[in-house]
């Protein structure tokens, strides 16, 4: 369950098997994580992204680059899900 | 799809999951590595006497077409090949070494680690045709100095027909075959750099991909090892009894240690499809007669062009299936 506190962050990636990667990275590590439709606000791609509920992401982007996973964007998103 | 690609890459010893490449099939790989290093006239490409139509038509196009030096190393009747003998036709004008990992008529396992290593020597690519091995002979790409690994998803890996793969190593570079939708960087109307989209266009084979993870997990489970060791011993005692049956000849080594589950047989005197549709018709056994799609290896074993009866041993067949097929061929052939 969501913590109405929490901020909600995209992070989009250069390919769908990144965004694969990053979910099958964060969700194990206890990371609140859903792969949503890529925001057009954030970018004009088709693909997927990566949206994740936590207050403070610096421990999702450190494993992300644990991981070799770069994310082009990591965006705070406005509205809650 | 993602799992699928994970799963293949842990058991192949596949660090960067992004460059394995999802095609049609093992021949669709091939051709991928093939004709993607663009070759160009003055180039040479070192092959076995062994080798697939799948490697052979792609690399006698280039010869045709773009005028690329194609060099066969016929090796032994067996099917065998040394280092050495591959390594004398390597020039300063060869650029690809493509080798099946065992050939698919007689089941001759090559020595692809020393290959990779001559390759390495000469700084000459190396593609390794895996779809007899794949599932059957444990081997690691990283340990074998594999450049390009093509296999299909059917054979060993007990996936669905429609499916195979190419690994291709960081720092290789191929032209796509394909370009189109990946489903990223959709503003833009060049094709992505990055992998596996830049040779992923168009809409894979979803259904085949989710059959081949359930083959592989079941493989892993059982362990390719495992399955090798039990194959290994019913293949020898198949060479065995069809060696000791009057007017039987086998082909391929007698070292069942450098052999897959693929036998090549004759009754003298009589046509390899003659021998297929009496042991379908009567006995329902099922083999496959003739060419087995690769002339080059029905040349080097001398079987060119009536070829041979091909029984091909997996996980699921037992001793007695090794029996039955004795006793008809003791029939056919007495």
């Amino acid at each position: 369950m969501h913590s109405p506190a929490c901020d909600s962050w995209v992070i989009t990636f250069e390919s769908v098997h990144q965004v694969m990667k990053a979910e099958k990275v964060l969700r194990p590590a206890g990371f609140d994580v859903v792969l949503v439709p890529t925001p057009r606000e954030i970018s004009s791609e088709c693909g997927v992204a990566v949206e994740l509920k936590d207050a403070l992401p610096d421990r999702a982007r450190r494993l992300l680059r644990e991981n070799g996973l770069r994310p082009l964007l990591f965006c705070k998103r406005k509205q809650s899900r | 799809m993602f799992e699928t690609r994970e799963a293949l890459a842990r058991t192949f010893g596949i660090r960067d999951t992004a460059r394995l490449i999802f095609t049609g099939s093992a021949t669709e790989a091939l051709n991928l590595a093939i004709l993607g290093l663009g070759l160009a006239e003055g180039d040479q490409v070192v092959t076995s006497g062994m080798e697939h139509n799948s490697v052979m038509r792609p690399l006698r196009h280039l010869e045709k077409e773009k005028g690329v030096k194609v060099s066969v190393v016929r090796g032994t009747e067996d099917g065998l090949l040394s280092p050495d003998e591959l390594a004398a036709e390597i020039t300063g004008q060869t650029r690809l070494l493509v080798v099946t990992h065992a050939s698919n008529v007689v089941g001759t396992i090559l020595p692809i680690s020393a290959f990779g290593k001559v390759a390495r020597r000469h700084n000459v690519t190396f593609l390794v045709d895996a779809a007899q091995t794949v599932g059957c002979v444990p081997f690691r790409v990283d340990e074998d100095g594999i450049d390009l690994l093509a296999f299909s998803g059917h054979k060993g890996l007990l996936g669905p027909q429609g499916i195979g793969c190419l690994y291709i190593r960081e720092g290789i570079e191929l032209a796509p075959l394909k370009f189109g939708g990946t489903g990223s960087r959709s503003e833009q109307e060049l094709q992505p750099d990055f992998l596996p989209d830049r040779y992923e266009s168009g809409t894979l084979n979803l259904p085949g991909i989710a059959g081949l993870k359930a083959g592989v997990e079941y493989l892993n489970q059982e362990g390719i090892e495992n399955i090798r060791n039990r194959v290994r011993q019913l293949t020898a005692t198949l060479v065995r009894r069809l060696s000791e049956l009057r007017g039987t000849k086998v082909y391929g080594t007698r070292d069942e240690s450098r052999r897959t589950g693929v036998v090549s047989f004759n009754v003298v005197g009589r046509q390899p499809s003659e021998i297929a549709e009496i042991l379908d018709r009567e006995h329902g056994i099922s083999v496959r007669a003739g060419l087995h799609c690769s002339p080059q290896a029905h040349r080097t074993i001398g079987t060119f062009p009536s070829g041979t009866v091909r029984v091909g041993l997996g996980p699921f067949n037992t001793d007695e299936h090794v029996d039955a097929l004795c006793t008809a061929l003791r029939a056919i052939a007495g």
